[in-house]
C-alpha cells in the first residue's frame, strides 16, 4: 500500500522530467541535411570516452578480478544471483536454508558471510545489523544485471572497511539498454514459480525501466523454508547536459519466508521488507576531470516472533524482528593529472541505524556513524610499469579509526603477459549485532524443576555483543600473472597469495555464566577470538576457441591455518575447502540452440555457526535453450537441471539441507 | 562577367547552351592531347579542401611535364560562371559533396571527377540530377570516394579482435545498400556478422541496444542517421558500458572514443586524385575510370581506449601495413 502511494507520488515527477527532456531537445539544432557529408568524416567530435570515464583494465588492476558477464549468467542456469559466484575461484555458495544463500570466500564464515563487501551500482548492501548479504532480499532481478565484477582480495583502499576478503560489484544494465517489454517465467519442481516483467523506454535524453518480479519455491525437503518474494525496481538515467548525467533508482521487495528453529523445535513465518532509493549525479569538469555525488538510502524490515511452548521450560518468546536504515552520501573526484597519472579521491559519510528490541534488549534506536576519505593514484612509471597506491581513512562509532593502505605494481612485459604484485591492508568493523546485541528470550510459566527458586516468568540472555571489539584486520600479499590473447579469445589469470587475519570476531564461543542470573542460560559474548593465515592459488581461464564455443574454468587451492578455538565440539577448523573447481562450457548449435554445462567440485570442509562438516560436493548443472524470434520479438525457452548426477544429493551447509535435483523450465520473451 | 543575365536566370536555357558548347569539348581528353586543363572546385576554402588541393598540386608538380594545367576556383564562382568554366576545362574536379552536387547539376559535358565525397551522397547527387534535369548527364562522371572498402574495415576488426567475435553492424538508409557486400565479404573472411537495420533516428537507441545484445564489437559504417554528432555520445557510452569496442570510420570517431579506424586523410585522397588525373592525361585511351575507393589509408588507434580494453603496444602503422598486405594478397 505504502509503496503504491509512493509510486503514484513519484509518477508526476517522472512525467515532468520526461516532458522537460523533450523541451530541452527542441533547443538542439535540427539535423541539417541527412545527406552524408565529408564533414561527417572530417569534423571534430566531442571526446566521449574521456580519460576519467575509462576503467582500469584487468591487466592494470592491483587485484585479481573475475567478471561474470551476461552470457555466463544465462549459461549458468542460475535462478538466484548468489549461485553465480560458484564460477569465481575460491568462492563457495551454500544455503543456511532454501532462501538464505551463504556466499563465502576463504572460509572462516558462519551463516552470515560478513567478510565481503557487496555493492549494487555502488550501493552497499552489506546488511545493517548482522553484516553479510541477504541475497534473496535484494530488490534486484537477475535479468537486469549487466555484469558482476568480483575483486578477490582486500580492497579497502577503494571500497572501505568490509571490503575485507573480497568485494562483489554488481552493475545493473543502463536503462537505455532495456527498452521494450521483457518477460520471464520459470516453473519447476520444489514449486519453483518465478515471474518477471520489465518495461523500459528511451526518450531522447531520458531513459527508464520498471521491473516487477515474483519468486517462490519450497526450499529443501524436510525443512520449513518456503519463500515467496515480490519486488519492484525502477531505474532512470537522464542526460542533463552534455557534461551532466543523473541516475535515479528505487526499489522494494517484500516476502514471506518459513522459519524453523532446531533449538526451539518450532516453525514460524517471517516477513521481510527491503527498500532503497539512490541518486547519483555525475559531472564532467573537463575531459580530464570528473566529479560525482551519490546519495542512497536502504531499509531492512524483518518481522518474526517465536512464541512456543517448550516442555519443562515453559512458554518461550523470542523476538527476531528488526528495522534498520542506512543513509549514505559519497563524493568522488577523478582527475587525470598527467598523461601517465590519474587520481581518484573522495569522501563519504554514512549513518546506520537499527531498532531491534529482541536483539538489542532495548527499544531505543542504535546508531553507527561512519566517516571516510579515500584516494588512489594510478601512475604509469613507464609504458609497461604501473603503480597503484591507495588508502582509506575511516572512522566508525563502533571501532574507531582505521587506516587501510594498498600498494600494487603491475608490469606488462608485452601485449600478452603481465604480472602484478600487491600488498594491502584491510579491516572489518564490527557489526551492530556483534557490538551491541543483548539477545534475550522471555520465558513465561516456567516449570523448571531443577531450580525451584526460578520465578514463573523471567528473561534470559542468549548472546551478547561486546562494545570493546576491535576491527578485524587483514594483511594480504598477492602475486598475479595474466595472459591476455584477445584474438585467440583466451585469458588466464593466476594468483598466489598469503593473507594474515587478526582479531577475528565470533560470538559462538565463550559461554558465560553470570552468578546473579543463576537461572540464566549460558550465553555467548562476541569477541576478537582468533587469527588465521591463509595461503593458496587461484586460477581462471576464459577461452572462446570458436565463435559458438566458450569455456570458463576456475580452480582454487586454499590452505587455512587458524588459531580459532573449536567453536563447537563437532566443528573442525578447515572451514575453507582445499580444492574448489568450476567449469562452465557454452555451445551454440545451429544458430539457435544454446547448450551449456556447469560442473562444480568443492572438497570437504567444516562449518561454523549453523554449518556442519560437509563431505566433498560434486554438482553438474545442464541447460538447453531454444531461441526463437519474430518480427518484433525474440525469446528463448530453456530447460535447466541442477545437480543432474544420479544419486548425488549433497549436504548444503548443514546436515538437514539435502540438495536434491532441481529442474525448471524458463521462458523469456523480449518485445521491442 | 562573361555570362549573360539570361543564363543566370534561366537554368533550362543555360543548360541547353551548355550542352551545345560542351558537345564541342566532349572529346576533350582526346582532342587536347598534350595539355589537360583541370579545374578544382572545393566546397569551401578551408582546411581539408585546401589539403586535397595541395596534395594534388604537389603530386602533379612531381611529374613536372607541364601537360596538366590546374586551376582552382571557388564554388560560388563556379555557380556563376559554370558555362565558361565548363568550356575551358577538360576535367572538373569538385572537392566535397556540396561542390559535387552543384557541379553535377550545372556542368555541361566536361568529364567530372568528384573527390573527397562519401559514396552514398555521390550516388544521391547523380540520382537527384537525373530526377531534376531531363537531359542525360555528362557521360564521364566518376569519383574518388571517402568511404573505406568494407573488407578493409573488416580486416582491421579481425586483426585487432580475431575471428571469433560477433561483429555488429548497424545499417541505416544510407548504408543499407552495403548489405550484400557485407555478407559476401564476411563469408569470404569467415567472420560472423550481426546486422541490424536502423530505419530512423527515432528508433536508433532501441534498435542499437538490440544489436549490442548480440555483438562483441561494433563496426561503424558511415551513415548520418546512425553516426552523427548527436548520437556519438550515446553510442560510445553504451558500447563501453558493455565493454564492446567500436571500430569507427574516421579519425574523429576514434578521438571521441572508438577503439580504432581505417581512414583516408584529405592528403591521401588528394594524392589518389592526382594519380587519376595523371593517368587520364597520359593514357586517355584507357577511358574514364569507375568510382574508386581510397587507395591510400591510415589506421588510427585511441591508445587510452585500447589500454582500457587491455591492448598495449598496438601499432597503427603496423596494422596498416598488415591490412595492405592482406589486400594485395586478395587481388
Amino acid at each position: 500500500m505504502h509503496y503504491k502511494k509512493l509510486f503514484y507520488r513519484l509518477l508526476p515527477a517522472l512525467l515532468i522530467a520526461s516532458s522537460y527532456s523533450t523541451s530541452a531537445n527542441e533547443s538542439l539544432p535540427p539535423q541539417e541535411d541527412l545527406l552524408l557529408s565529408e564533414e561527417d568524416f572530417l569534423s571534430e567530435l566531442p571526446v566521449v570516452l574521456t580519460a576519467t570515464r575509462l576503467s582500469q583494465p584487468a591487466r592494470e588492476a592491483p587485484a585479481a578480478t573475475t567478471v561474470i558477464d551476461r552470457d555466463m549468467i544465462k549459461a549458468s542456469g542460475a535462478r538466484e544471483i548468489a549461485d553465480l559466484f560458484r564460477l569465481v575461484p575460491g568462492f563457495v555458495v551454500s544455503h543456511d536454508n532454501g532462501y538464505t544463500p551463504i556466499v563465502t570466500y576463504h572460509g572462516l564464515s558462519n551463516e552470515q558471510a560478513r567478510r565481503m563487501q557487496v555493492l549494487v551500482d555502488g550501493r552497499s548492501v552489506y546488511s545493517i545489523v548482522f553484516g553479510g548479504t541477504k541475497w534473496t532480499d535484494l530488490p534486484l532481478a537477475i535479468d537486469d544485471i549487466e555484469r558482476i565484477e568480483v575483486i578477490r582480495g582486500p580492497n579497502a583502499a577503494t571500497y572501505g572497511a568490509n571490503a575485507f576478503l573480497s568485494t562483489i560489484n554488481i552493475i545493473t544494465r543502463h536503462s537505455s539498454e532495456t527498452n521494450g517489454v521483457f518477460a520471464r517465467v520459470n516453473v519447476g519442481n520444489i514449486d519453483i514459480r518465478d515471474g518477471y516483467l520489465r518495461y523500459g523506454d528511451t526518450l531522447d535524453d531520458l531513459s527508464y525501466r520498471l521491473t516487477l518480479g515474483y519468486n517462490r519455491d519450497t526450499g529443501f525437503a524436510d525443512r520449513y523454508d518456503t519463500h515467496q518474494v515480490r519486488m519492484a525496481t525502477f531505474r532512470s538515467d537522464y542526460q542533463l547536459t552534455t557534461s551532466d548525467t543523473m541516475e535515479f533508482q528505487f526499489g522494494f521487495n517484500n516476502g514471506e519466508m518459513g522459519v524453523d528453529s532446531k533449538t526451539l523445535n518450532a516453525t514460524d513465518e517471517k516477513n521481510n521488507k527491503n527498500h532503497f532509493a539512490q541518486i547519483r549525479w555525475q559531472h564532467d569538469l573537463s575531459t580530464d576531470e570528473n566529479f560525482s555525488l551519490q546519495f542512497y538510502y536502504i531499509g531492512e524490515d524483518t518481522a518474526q516472533i517465536y512464541d512456543v511452548y517448550i516442555p519443562v521450560l515453559g512458554r518461550v518468546v523470542a523476538n527476531n524482528s528488526y528495522t534498520a536504515n542506512r543513509l549514505d552520501l559519497e563524493a568522488q573526484h577523478i582527475k587525470q593529472l598527467a598523461r601517465n597519472a590519474r587520481i581518484v579521491w573522495g569522501g563519504g559519510i554514512r549513518r546506520d541505524s537499527a531498532v531491534a528490541s529482541g536483539y538489542f534488549g532495548t527499544k531505543a534506536t542504535l546508531y553507527n556513524n561512519l566517516y571516510r576519505v579515500f584516494g588512489n593514484l594510478e601512475w604509469h612509471l613507464m609504458q609497461s610499469l604501473l603503480l597503484n597506491v591507495g588508502t582509506m581513512l575511516e572512522k566508525t562509532d563502533l571501532s574507531g579509526t582505521e587506516f587501510t593502505p594498498r600498494i600494487g605494481l603491475n608490469y606488462l612485459f608485452n601485449p600478452v603477459h603481465s604480472i602484478r604484485l600487491t600488498a594491502s591492508h584491510g579491516s572489518r568493523t564490527p557489526t551492530l549485532a556483534e557490538s551491541k546485541s543483548n539477545f534475550r528470550v522471555a520465558v513465561y510459566n516456567s516449570t523448571l524443576p531443577t531450580l525451584p527458586s526460578t520465578p514463573a516468568d523471567f528473561t534470559s540472555t542468549l548472546w551478547k555483543g561486546n562494545e570493546n571489539l576491535e576491527s578485524e584486520t587483514i594483511t594480504s600479499y598477492e602475486l598475479g600473472y595474466m595472459a591476455f590473447l584477445p584474438k585467440k579469445g583466451f585469458t588466464l589469470d593466476i594468483k598466489v597469495y598469503r593473507e594474515e587475519l587478526e582479531g577475528l570476531i565470533y560470538m559462538d564461543e565463550n559461554r558465560v555464566y553470570t552468578s546473579t542470573d543463576y537461572y540464566d542460560f549460558r550465553y555467548e559474548v562476541s569477541g576478537n577470538f582468533g587469527d588465521a593465515t591463509i595461503y593458496g592459488t587461484e586460477t581462471t581461464i576464459n577461452y572462446q576457441p570458436l565463435q559458438d564455443t566458450r569455456f570458463v574454468l576456475s580452480h582454487s587451492y586454499t590452505k587455512l591455518n587458524s588459531t580459532l578455538p573449536k567453536l563447537l565440539p563437532d566443528q573442525g577448523n578447515q572451514t575453507a575447502p582445499k580444492q574448489i573447481f568450476s567449469f562452465l562450457a557454452m555451445q551454440k548449435f545451429l544458430g539457435r540452440v544454446n547448450g551449456s554445462l556447469a560442473y562444480y567440485f568443492v572438497s570437504k570442509s567444516d562449518g561454523l555457526g549453523s554449518g556442519d562438516p560437509i563431505p566433498a560436493i560434486k554438482r553438474l548443472d545442464l541447460r538447453l535453450g531454444l531461441a526463437f524470434s519474430g518480427r518484433k520479438m525474440r525469446g528463448e525457452i530453456a530447460a535447466i537441471v541442477q545437480n543432474v548426477l544420479h544419486d548425488n544429493d549433497y549436504i548444503d551447509w548443514r546436515n538437514d539441507n539435502q540438495f536434491e535435483r532441481r529442474q525448471y523450465i524458463s521462458l523469456d520473451v523480449q518485445f521491442n | 562577367m562573361l555570362i549573360s543575365p539570361a543564363v543566370k536566370s534561366n537554368t533550362a536555357s543555360s543548360f541547353r547552351c551548355c550542352v551545345a558548347l560542351c558537345l564541342l569539348a566532349f572529346s576533350s581528353l582526346g582532342a587536347h592531347a598534350g595539355i589537360l586543363h583541370v579545374t578544382l572546385i572545393p566546397s569551401r576554402d578551408n582546411g581539408a579542401y585546401q589539403h586535397v588541393i595541395d596534395a594534388i598540386v604537389a603530386r602533379i608538380d612531381e611529374q613536372s611535364q607541364h601537360t596538366i594545367v590546374l586551376k582552382t576556383i571557388s564554388l560560388d564562382d563556379f555557380k556563376q560562371h559554370s558555362i565558361k568554366i565548363d568550356q575551358t576545362s577538360d576535367l572538373l574536379i569538385p572537392i566535397g559533396i556540396r561542390a559535387t552536387g552543384s557541379v553535377i547539376r550545372q556542368a555541361g559535358n566536361s568529364p567530372i571527377l568528384a573527390t573527397l565525397v562519401p559514396r552514398s551522397s555521390f550516388k544521391a547527387s547523380l540520382k537527384k540530377r537525373a530526377a531534376e534535369i531531363p537531359s542525360p548527364p555528362p557521360r564521364n562522371i566518376s569519383a574518388i570516394l571517402l568511404d573505406q572498402p568494407i573488407s578493409r574495415q573488416l580486416n582491421l576488426t579481425r586483426l585487432l579482435l580475431g575471428n571469433v567475435k560477433r561483429i555488429g553492424i548497424p545499417l541505416g538508409p544510407d548504408s543499407q545498400s552495403l548489405h550484400h557486400e557485407i555478407e559476401r565479404t564476411t563469408q569470404q573472411l569467415k567472420l560472423s556478422v550481426e546486422i541490424e537495420n536502423i530505419d530512423s533516428a527515432k528508433n536508433l537507441m532501441h534498435q542499437l541496444s538490440r544489436l549490442l545484445d548480440r555483438s562483441d564489437v561494433l563496426l561503424a559504417l558511415p551513415d548520418p542517421t546512425i553516426f552523427n554528432r548527436r548520437s556519438v555520445r550515446y553510442i560510445l557510452l553504451s558500447t563501453y558500458r558493455k565493454r564492446i569496442p567500436v571500430i569507427g570510420f574516421s579519425q574523429s570517431y576514434v578521438k571521441a572514443g572508438a577503439l580504432a579506424a581505417t581512414y583516408s586523410s584529405p592528403e591521401q585522397i588528394g594524392k589518389q586524385t592526382a594519380e587519376v588525373i595523371i593517368a587520364l592525361q597520359k593514357k586517355p585511351a584507357r577511358g574514364f575510370p569507375a568510382a574508386e575507393q581510397p587507395k591510400y589509408f591510415s589506421v588510427v588507434i585511441n591508445k587510452q581506449v585500447a589500454r582500457s580494453f587491455g591492448y598495449t603496444d598496438l601499432s597503427a602503422e603496423q596494422l596498416a601495413r598488415q591490412i595492405s598486405q592482406l589486400e594485395r594478397k586478395n587481388q
